[in-house]
């Protein structure tokens, strides 16, 4: 098992690489002139050029870019140009909102997603099957933010169950935290549900079909035991790679998400930080989000060799 | 060796079962009026192609029918004297591993390849005989012994993958064992396997039965296993069983033409043969059955009288269902 990580390990230093240079050669390709927007419309041609030089960014491209990753390798994002804060400062302040909504979020899509799909699977075509299957699909093609506006309008605006908009910090209490997000994170959280929803019932029922499900219904187990004990582990794996990619996208901040509800999470600062041409931070955000990607892929990589010893020895 | 079925009521005894597929083209036979009897103690086998029935007759004793696909339309399954058809769900599947039990074609698959062997063979174990804790480990170990994988070689914490075809079919039929079951059903357990390990998985069969008293029905296509290990065989062809006789009978003075025509195509070692002999034409299909003797389109004794329902002519100790048997007794494969 050490030997298995340790490989993964490895393996993950060119994907690390990948990021870090498209992230650094899109946005010294991309128009606009940072020196220029930092200084405003009444500066002048020579004081955008002392920036520019004083950024660094007259520099050659290579330069530039060592420069960058040197930098990156110190964990050193460099500063926001509006925010007036160290770009990790701000992804830092901007994180919790994002975690809380993400793991509240996923922990609905699973157990709905993984309880409908098994039910689906186990009752194929019949009535159970068909109705999860369609709301399942329903849910998939349901836009998050569509979605989470009629929450609104029903559970906070109707009802009055839940507030409006807005994040209550973990510090105030955990339940304020948990109450204050359940709107968006049932939005995000169920859209979420029917892909994992569809993937468990189509990997239930591949494995279902196998030989040895028959074995173990030969045993004279008890159905509940050959789905759970015998079909669910084996039909886990495809169903932990959508789980992960899920848990990954929701790191990155769900943009729509957190816009409807004004949650001030890394989806907001992102797109802020975009409007403003905030280069350090744009970067910043775009490389945090490849990192939790990576990293989250490679926590699941590990999972399957918990799984399934087969992975181990490929 | 026992000659059942005459004084001890047999262990198993199939009669008249009837089995309907349900398919797109409408319901169709699949098991057209099988009886088969098993007694104490015996290896009985059923031979026939692909398609024959003899798997989903295998099936039906075990209770693993495929659900909503497959319908019983007749007849019963009797073991020790109790119809399995009429019994509750729930004690039908109680009796499945602990009274019958079953091994089936290919080990690598039928194994839960990420399940621990231990804890495979552990489940009936638990199950059926409530043992606990070290004692399960205890019994695991005793039956793996007696499927000729010593203790000294705990593989207990393996994996399917880790473990050879033979030594995974090995691992099978001990989980068959596990529970002492009184029957056997052995779906093609050899057919997967290499004909050196093929020989030692048939061995272990005869000595289960040897040891325990376990009856066995052994499904297969091949000939010379059933010649190997059989004590009665059943020859099959689309869905209804033609002939049946103890094995030596059966396969020196076969009775039935499509017997004499399985017979014929075995491959011979001691004459040199160019082609192999094969029985004219294909096994007819499920929604396609000539009226009467199934066998008649590809039967060379076939006539018009074979458009009727054959009878069922007891021949010596051979039951054999054919219009001709009288006519082409004696007639031996070339």
């Amino acid at each position: 098992m050490i030997f298995f990580i340790m490989r993964r390990l490895i393996t993950l230093l060119p994907t690390l690489i990948v990021p870090l240079f498209l992230v650094f050669t899109l946005l010294h390709l991309s128009p606009g002139d940072p020196a220029a927007v930092m200084l405003g419309a009444d500066a002048t041609a020579q004081q955008v050029q002392a920036l520019r030089e004083q950024l660094g960014l007259n520099d050659p491209f290579l330069v530039q870019l060592f420069t960058w990753l040197g930098r990156m390798a110190t964990l050193d994002l460099g500063d926001s140009i509006f925010l007036r804060m160290p770009v990790m400062d701000a992804i830092l302040q901007r994180l919790e909102p994002t975690i809380m909504l993400t793991l509240y979020a996923l922990t609905i899509a699973v157990v709905v997603g993984m309880v409908s799909g098994i039910v689906a699977a186990v009752n194929r075509n019949g009535v159970l099957d068909q109705v999860s299957m369609t709301v399942a699909m329903v849910g998939v093609s349901m836009p998050e933010f569509w979605f989470g506006l009629m929450l609104i309008v029903v559970f906070a605006v109707e009802f009055r169950l839940f507030p409006v908009a807005g994040y209550t910090p973990l510090d105030q209490g955990f339940w304020a935290c948990i109450w204050s997000l359940t709107l968006p994170a049932v939005s995000v959280g169920l859209v979420q549900a029917g892909f994992i929803a569809r993937i468990t019932r189509s990997s239930m029922l591949d494995v279902i079909g196998e030989d040895f499900i028959r074995t173990a219904r030969a045993k004279g187990l008890p159905s509940r035991v050959v789905i759970l004990r015998h079909a669910l582990k084996n039909a886990l794996i495809p169903v932990l790679t959508v789980i992960g990619i899920t848990f990954a996208v929701l790191m990155g901040g769900a943009i729509a998400i957190e816009t409807v509800f004004n949650i001030p999470g890394i989806g907001r600062l992102l797109v802020n930080a975009v409007a403003r041409r905030d280069y350090p931070v744009i970067q910043g955000v775009v490389l945090f989000m490849a990192l939790t990607f990576i990293f989250i892929n490679l926590f699941v990589d590990i999972l399957y060799g918990f799984i399934d010893p087969r992975v181990k020895n490929q | 060796m026992s000659v059942a079925g005459e004084t001890s009521p047999p262990m198993l005894a199939i009669r008249d079962l009837q089995l309907g597929f349900r398919s797109h083209r409408g319901d169709v036979q699949a098991l057209a009026g099988v009886s088969i009897e098993v007694g104490e103690r015996e290896i009985v086998g059923i031979v026939g192609e692909s398609g024959c029935g003899k798997s989903i007759t295998a099936l039906s004793v075990m209770g693993l029918l495929p659900e909503g696909t497959t319908r019983v339309m007749g007849g019963s399954i009797e073991f020790r004297g109790d119809d399995l058809l009429t019994l509750p769900p729930r004690e039908r599947r109680q009796m499945r591993g602990r009274d019958i039990a079953m091994v089936f074609q290919e080990p690598m698959t039928s194994l839960n390849p990420i399940m621990p062997i231990g804890d495979q063979i552990a489940e009936p174990i638990r199950l059926h005989l409530g043992l606990k804790g070290a004692a399960v480990t205890e019994h695991a170990l005793d039956v793996l012994d007696k499927v000729g994988i010593p203790r000294s070689r705990n593989i207990l914490p393996d994996y399917p993958h880790q473990l050879s075809g033979g030594m995974r079919q090995r691992v099978m039929i001990a989980i068959a064992l596990a529970c002492n079951p009184s029957l056997i059903i052995a779906d093609e357990p050899t057919t997967a396997l290499d004909v050196t390990i093929q020989g030692q998985i048939l061995d272990l069969m005869v000595e289960a039965r040897d040891t325990f008293g376990t009856s066995i029905l052994f499904i297969t296509h091949d000939l010379g296993v059933v010649a190997e290990i059989c004590d009665r065989v059943v020859v099959m062809y689309a869905g209804k069983v033609v002939e049946t006789g103890r094995t030596d009978e059966v396969l020196s003075s076969p009775r039935h033409p499509y017997t004499q025509g399985l017979m014929r195509s075995l491959p011979s070692l001691d004459t040199r043969q160019e082609r192999l002999e094969t029985i004219p034409g294909s096994v007819p299909a499920l929604f396609d059955m000539p009226r009467g003797c199934r066998f008649r389109p590809r039967c060379s004794y076939a006539d018009d009288g074979c458009r009727r329902d054959p009878p069922v002519e007891v021949i010596g100790g051979q039951k054999v269902k054919c219009w001709k048997a009288r006519q082409i007794s004696g007639v031996h494969h070339a």
